[in-house]
């Protein structure tokens, strides 16, 4: 049962605040995925907890136990690195043993070890080579074998997979994450891809500026973003600026600048009063090419893309502004449609996801 | 790769291993001052340089004498170096230097040690015997034993003369008659060029037998015809560092004639056989090498067997070695197997003694050798090029017909005066020694003094300098040489780049 | 679930916090910081500040008249020197022969030892740039033999290559005076004051420059003169204005460190005074060399000496400032990780590379004169000019009587000690001040590389002083020079020569990635195992060629060889050639041949394992 508990963590580079008041909880045997944009902190957060780095406040709790001051050596964390990080002057077999060599294992039961991690990450056979001489993708998986071969209590991931090609990466996402799940590894990744991120995670912490915009599933993520930058960060989305006409209750009715009028119903109390600016947020799909939908856009095409299994379409609309959405039924509109004809399409009101002018989400 | 080159440096590792083992133990001998058997150790502190003391060493244990005293093996025997007076005398007074001997360095050093008390009298009568058996208390007029009313606090061990070492090959070729004095030396007929040293001489601060050698002409000849002598012979050469530099410039062909002791002469004639060591005829003194008591000897029993056995012929021989190349004080060593081999320097001894030497008044030369010493480098070292060229000037002018034979020797005079008198030497010396400001400033003056007297005789000829085909300064010329190529490539390389445009 | 800002902790809290944490989890590297500052304060600051108060402190009263001495006698300071010096003269013999004599102005002192630092790094620039440029711009075959040879000059000290060049154009016995000048043009060429010095100084040190300016060169991005190539720049314009200048970092870190060493060299002075040439004498290092103790009785260092030694101290570490300053700015315009180059080079005409190769072999033949000098005179006797292996019998006989083995067995002594020191704190400081980030870590880094600055005579006076009169009984250990000069003779090699080790070490850090160490950490490796069992297998390259470049400065160290040792069998192999400087040539010569045959192994291990990177060689 490894618990990793992350409280209040605030750390800085001399002036600058890298990591803001962070709190997090990650449970056992759980994949939660640290993602943001480049200098967003999350790999110093992961440091933080490699203890790489010393947080100036806030506490790391390994299962109840303080660990925040401890050298990174007594953590008894594995990690694997961005660029593998194996020793070139090693071999393989004495990469993967060096955890357990260190905590004293004798050498004929690092030997078996060995060999049974390298099964586990397919690479069976090659204890005796360098890791020069391995591809990316082998060199990496041989990382994975090192950092779980001392049965670490929270395997520790940064941007592992950022230096293989496309093909590699969707392989060896899917594997991290198998192997993980089987050895019941509790595991903290850090990737700047929200795809993968979405493959591979239980949770997902999205991060900007160093604090975390929103926790939650992938699927919560994507679909039940908490602010605007969550919900563009994720996916593809539509942004068009709008101001309240009017407010009934908990209906509000919606003007976009670009024409169109929308009106929701939300759970909550809308503190908010006509006249505000709010931004409206549709993803590309979910639409249908006629009027069946309550929320109507008409506009010009003004690109199409065949894309095999749907088409894109990008409108645009009465003001100007753009509007993407995926055709995945009327495939033949590719053909009937031509660049500068009107169309209209149609979305239900659930899709339509509003965030007040702060960037937080109305419910 | 990384293998390789690791092995690669093993092997020069390895490759190196013969040239020693590695550590310090060389000569860590001397670090064992103070050792638990201190009867069966004898430390002394010397002058002499390591293939000396070595020999002796060496000779010594294998006597009977070292073996009466339980020295059985070389590396009871430690040498520690005096090169400066300071270190000397600590080491012949500090006790726990463990030193009981003091040896060589030349009778100036010794008197001087004598005079603070860092010696003790010689009285055991074996020693005496041995000592008085061998050495007489003049030899050709130089003092080989030195008292303390009537207590014999040093004795000379081996002997010296001073002269010069000639290179006739050298000069046949520069057309010079052999010098047999101080004086043909000093002439302006042993002037050849500016750019040819035919002398070569040792800068007094650097070099006690050089020094002594000026002495020497200074007594010989009297203050000032003395330090005219010097200037002269100055003028005719060049001023080295050090007497081994000195020596050189004659092995090497560089120059003519050059100071030396003699057994520097000896080594310069095994070194190059065109050369020969001359003693000038009643221009000269004998030197004895002296050995002494420390204050308080650390082991004496081991230092009167040491005594004895330098005195003795078999110990006496050890300087006739031939890396050693000096001359014993008793004559009967010569009878000994290497001694009858040495012919050479058994001839040279003999003409040492035979050379009537001059009267040496060795507390006078103490009296002023520190200001003697600096005063020959600060008026003649440290101006040397300025010295050499006006003596040329002179000589060229003169022998061009431009100055007649009295002006010439008026210039002359002027070019050998000495910057202070006899008198003033003793004077300052012991608050020249004391006082490094005093020091410092008399030197400043003395230079001044050197370089004004030179710019007045360098003024009073310089209507002739221009008439002095022999020398030719270019400076300017080749200067304007180099300009003009310069600006001819720039303007060159401007026109280029003006016709690309 | 939006995260709200808190308001920092203040800043000194997060210092605290950042030390404390650092220290508890992390005391051995601040062990090792402590313990490399304090060795270096202790060997290298004190002894320094022991001069610096000497110069203005004398027998108890405070004040600059050593100084105003220094700048109001024209022994010392000399602007407008007398009219019958000469730049180069004529001089007709008798014999027909017309010597032509090439000497210098004496300016006193001060003035001639800045002059000679000057002209030596110009001259050293203008061979050292254009040669570096010959070699890292300009297609020519036989360049990878001309890249070793090129490096004869570092394996002698300037003083022995003074003897070479004395043994080839000293009047009457030089060879090249004797045998072709004469004969054949009736004139002989004579080298002296202050041009003598110059001369034989620019060709040792114009190697420093053109290594480091080759090594700035090829370390650059290609793409910055592809670029401007594309642009349409000529070839003369791309050099102009792109390649020197992207070099410039290396040029003046380059010829800031041959000021330097120029200013200190101690050898060359001392090779042509002992031949007799007053201007030699009149340089600062030979002066403080000459004129160390003030009185019979005392350890009490010449008060003129001591002010002389400040001077050249303060030029040196002003010199430094500036060095440090253009390093850095060399590591910027340098590719870290990069493709090695891909050059834009020229490939000039047949003619031009027949005028290419004459330029070589003029350098060469310069550079490598006094090499050759020195093998021929020890081979020759002097006068009658017989081929013998005398000499060379005497420095390998084994009697004691000769003892030349032993100066051998000393050098290699003192020089692998002090060699192996600086393995060991080299590669403790420079992991400990590249990888760990503490407060002071620049002055840190100042503190291990600034030797390089310091100027052996100053720091050997400061020696004397400082440890004349510490108890000299201590048996091996023994730090007191007059009683027992190895220990301490062995700690001033040990500081000396330790930037190029360390430079060595920081360079092959460089190229190290942290992650590697991280990663082991993350296994459970402490500090310690990870410095040795992943560190250092990983540089262990550069740590030898560091190591090697150390070793072959230590045997050819000229300065606190001759100031600390004070008796013959304590001597090395540098300090006996001092010693029989002016006389025995032969002998000298046969003892310059093993040194040189000892440093060029070294050298070549050493350009084989670093290629293009200078920082070991130089030190910078």
């Amino acid at each position: 049962m490894v618990e990793l508990k992350l409280k209040n963590i605030d750390v800085f580079y001399d002036d600058f605040h890298a990591v803001k008041h962070v709190s997090l909880d990650v449970k056992d045997a759980e994949i939660v995925t640290l993602l943001g944009p480049s200098g967003c902190g999350k790999t110093t957060l992961l440091r933080t907890i490699a203890g790489f780095i010393h947080p100036v406040a806030g506490t790391v709790l390994v299962d109840g136990k303080d660990i925040t001051y401890f050298p990174p050596q007594k953590r008894n964390m594995g990690m694997i690195f961005q660029n593998y990080a194996l020793w070139p002057h090693m071999t393989i077999e004495e990469n993967i043993g060096f955890g357990l060599k260190i905590r004293g294992v004798p050498s004929d039961q690092i030997v078996k070890r060995v060999a049974e991690l390298l099964k586990v990450v397919q690479l069976e056979g090659q204890e005796k080579k360098y890791p020069t001489q391995l591809s990316g993708g082998q060199q990496q998986r041989v990382a994975l074998a090192r950092a779980l071969a001392i049965e670490p209590v929270v395997l520790l991931c940064d941007e592992p997979l950022s230096n293989l090609d496309y093909k590699l990466r969707v392989e060896l996402r899917t594997e991290i994450r198998d192997i993980a799940k089987k050895m019941g590894v509790t595991v903290v990744y850090v990737t700047h891809d929200q795809t993968e991120a979405l493959a591979i995670s239980d949770r997902i912490a999205v991060i900007n500026h160093g604090i975390i915009e929103q926790v939650g599933t992938p699927f919560q993520i994507f679909h039940d973003p908490d602010n605007l930058f969550v919900a563009t960060f994720i996916g593809e989305s539509n942004l068009f600026e709008g101001t309240i006409e009017q407010i009934q209750n908990n209906s509000v009715t919606i003007k976009l600048d670009a024409g169109i009028t929308i009106t929701k119903h939300f759970e909550t109390q809308i503190e908010l009063n006509v006249g505000d600016k709010v931004t409206v947020m549709t993803r590309y799909d979910g639409f249908k090419a006629n009027e069946q939908y309550p929320v109507v856009f008409s506009g010009k095409v003004k690109h199409k893309a065949f894309m095999g299994t749907y088409i894109q379409f990008e409108l645009s609309l009465g003001n100007g502004d753009s509007l993407f959405y995926n055709e995945q039924e009327a495939l033949d509109l590719i053909q009937t449609l031509d660049i500068g004809d009107e169309l209209t399409v149609s979305l239900p009101t659930e899709k339509i996801l509003v965030f007040n002018g702060a960037g937080a989400r109305l419910r | 790769m990384n293998r390789k080159l690791i092995i690669l440096f093993s092997v020069f590792m390895i490759g190196l291993l013969p040239f020693g083992n590695l550590s310090i133990v060389a000569e860590s001998v001397d670090v064992k001052t103070i050792q638990p058997h201190q009867s069966s150790t004898l430390t002394i502190v010397t002058r002499h340089d390591s293939n000396i003391y070595t020999a002796f060493a060496k000779a010594f244990v294998q006597s009977s004498y070292a073996q009466e005293v339980g020295i059985t093996s070389e590396s009871q025997i430690n040498f520690l170096s005096g090169t400066t007076f300071d270190a000397f005398s600590r080491a012949m007074t500090n006790p726990s230097f463990g030193v009981s001997l003091g040896w060589g360095g030349g009778p100036t050093l010794f008197n001087s040690l004598a005079e603070i008390g860092a010696v003790s009298p010689i009285s055991d009568p074996d020693v005496l015997a041995a000592i008085n058996d061998a050495v007489e208390d003049t030899l050709a007029g130089a003092e080989m034993k030195h008292y303390n009313g009537t207590d014999l606090v040093w004795a000379a061990n081996a002997i010296s003369s001073f002269g010069f070492t000639v290179n006739n090959k050298v000069l046949q070729e520069r057309n010079l008659t052999k010098p047999k004095t101080w004086e043909d030396l000093a002439s302006p007929d042993f002037f050849t060029s500016v750019a040819q040293p035919n002398i070569g001489m040792g800068n007094a601060p650097g070099t006690t037998s050089n020094t002594r050698i000026y002495q020497i002409i200074l007594q010989k000849f009297g203050w000032e015809r003395g330090w005219e002598i010097l200037y002269q012979m100055a003028g005719n050469g060049k001023i080295y560092d050090g007497s081994v530099e000195t020596r050189a410039s004659v092995i090497n062909g560089e120059t003519a004639v050059a100071m030396t002791i003699d057994f520097y002469g000896v080594i310069a004639m095994r070194a190059n056989p065109d050369t020969e060591y001359i003693v000038p005829a009643n221009a000269s003194i004998v030197n004895g090498d002296p050995i002494a008591l420390a204050k308080t000897p650390q082991n004496p029993a081991a230092a009167n067997a040491f005594l004895k056995f330098l005195f003795s012929k078999e110990g006496q021989s050890v300087w006739l070695q031939t890396s050693i190349n000096r001359l014993p004080i008793r004559v009967d060593a010569f009878d000994t197997e290497i001694g009858k081999q040495r012919t050479d320097l058994h001839k040279l001894y003999n003409e040492t003694l035979a050379n009537q030497g001059i009267t040496f008044n060795e507390t006078l030369a103490l009296s002023l050798e520190e200001p003697m010493r600096f005063h020959f480098e600060s008026t003649i070292t440290d101006v040397h090029n300025k010295l050499r060229d006006t003596w040329g000037l002179m000589i060229n002018t003169w022998k061009n017909g431009n100055i007649t034979d009295t002006v010439f020797e008026t210039l002359r005079k002027d070019f050998g005066k000495p910057a202070m008198t006899q008198q003033d030497a003793i004077d300052m010396n012991d608050q020249f020694n004391a006082d490094q400001s005093f020091r410092r400033n008399k030197q400043s003056e003395w230079l001044s003094a050197a370089n004004a007297k030179l710019d007045a005789i360098r003024e009073e000829l310089s209507p002739f300098i221009s008439e002095n085909t022999q020398v030719t300064d270019v400076s300017v010329h080749v200067l304007g040489v180099l300009f003009g190529l310069l600006s001819s490539f720039v303007t060159v390389y401007q026109a280029r780049k003006i016709r690309r445009q | 679930m939006i995260q709200t800002d808190s308001s920092p902790s203040s800043p000194i809290n997060r210092v605290v916090q950042k030390m404390k944490t650092e220290f508890s989890s992390d005391p051995l590297s601040w062990l090792v910081i402590l313990g490399i500052s304090s060795f270096f304060v202790f060997f290298m600051v004190f002894p320094l500040l022991f001069v610096l108060v000497n110069s203005v402190y004398y027998r108890g009263s405070v004040g600059f008249d050593a100084f105003t001495f220094l700048f109001t006698n024209p022994k010392f300071f000399d602007p407008i020197p007398s009219s019958d010096d000469y730049y180069i003269r004529l001089v007709k013999q008798e014999d027909g022969i017309t010597v032509i004599s090439l000497s210098g102005l004496d300016f006193g002192i001060i003035l001639n030892s800045l002059i000679i630092a000057v002209m030596t790094t110009l001259l050293s620039l203008i061979f050292g740039i254009f040669t570096a440029f010959l070699m890292a711009r300009v297609e020519f075959p036989g360049k990878s033999i001309l890249g070793g040879l090129l490096l004869i000059p570092l394996i002698l000290p300037p003083f022995v290559s003074g003897i070479g060049f004395f043994a080839l154009f000293g009047l009457e016995q030089g060879i090249v005076n004797r045998f072709f000048l004469a004969p054949l043009f009736g004139i002989k060429l004579v080298f002296e004051g202050l041009f003598a010095i110059i001369f034989v100084q620019s060709l040792h040190y114009f190697t420093l420059i053109y290594l480091n300016v080759y090594s700035s060169l090829m370390n650059a991005d290609p793409s910055m003169e592809e670029s401007a190539e594309n642009l349409g720049a000529s070839r003369m314009t791309i050099t102009r204005k792109i390649t020197l200048p992207l070099a410039m970092p290396g040029i003046i870190s380059g010829s800031i460190l041959v000021f330097i060493l120029a200013l200190e060299d101690l050898g060359t002075p001392i090779i042509f005074g002992a031949f007799g040439d007053p201007i030699a004498k009149n340089t600062m290092t030979y002066y403080i060399q000459d004129n160390i103790f003030a009185g019979q009785e005392t350890t009490e260092i010449v008060q003129d000496s001591a002010a002389l030694g400040a001077i050249l101290l303060i030029t040196a570490i002003i010199g430094f400032m500036f060095l440090r300053k253009y390093v850095s700015l060399r590591e910027y315009s340098m590719v870290s990780k990069g493709r090695a180059g891909e050059f834009r080079t020229y490939n000039p005409k047949i003619v031009i590379k027949v005028l290419i190769y004459l330029y070589f072999v003029f350098i060469l033949l310069l550079s490598t004169l006094p090499h050759m000098g020195i093998l021929y005179t020890s081979f020759f006797t002097p006068g009658s000019r017989q081929f013998t292996l005398d000499f060379y019998r005497v420095v390998f006989a084994s009697s004691e009587s000769s003892g030349f083995l032993l100066f051998v067995k000393n050098t290699l002594v003192y020089s692998f000690i002090a060699t192996i020191l600086i393995i060991i704190l080299a590669t403790l400081a420079g992991y400990v001040a590249n990888r760990k980030k503490f407060p002071g870590q620049s002055a840190f880094d100042a503190l291990v590389t600034i030797p390089i600055a310091i100027p052996g005579v100053v720091l050997g006076i400061g020696f004397i002083r400082m440890f004349g009169s510490f108890p000299g009984n201590w048996g091996l250990l023994t730090l007191n020079p007059i009683v027992f000069p190895p220990t301490l003779l062995i700690i001033s090699y040990t500081v000396r020569k330790f930037p190029f080790t360390v430079r060595a070490v920081f360079a092959g850090l460089q190229q190290t990635d942290e992650v590697l160490e991280e990663a082991a950490q993350n296994l459970g490796a402490n500090k310690p195992r990870v410095l040795f069992g992943i560190v250092v297998p990983l540089i262990a390259m550069n740590i030898v060629a560091g190591a090697l470049v150390s070793l072959v400065y230590t045997m050819s160290e000229v300065s606190t060889t001759l100031i600390l040792i004070n008796k013959q069998s304590y001597g090395n192999i540098v300090w006996k050639l001092a010693d029989i400087s002016g006389g025995d040539i032969g002998v000298f010569s046969a003892v310059g041949v093993l040194l040189m045959a000892i440093q060029s192994l070294s050298l070549i291990g050493t350009n084989l394992l670093l290629k293009n990177r200078a920082e070991a060689l130089t030190g910078i």
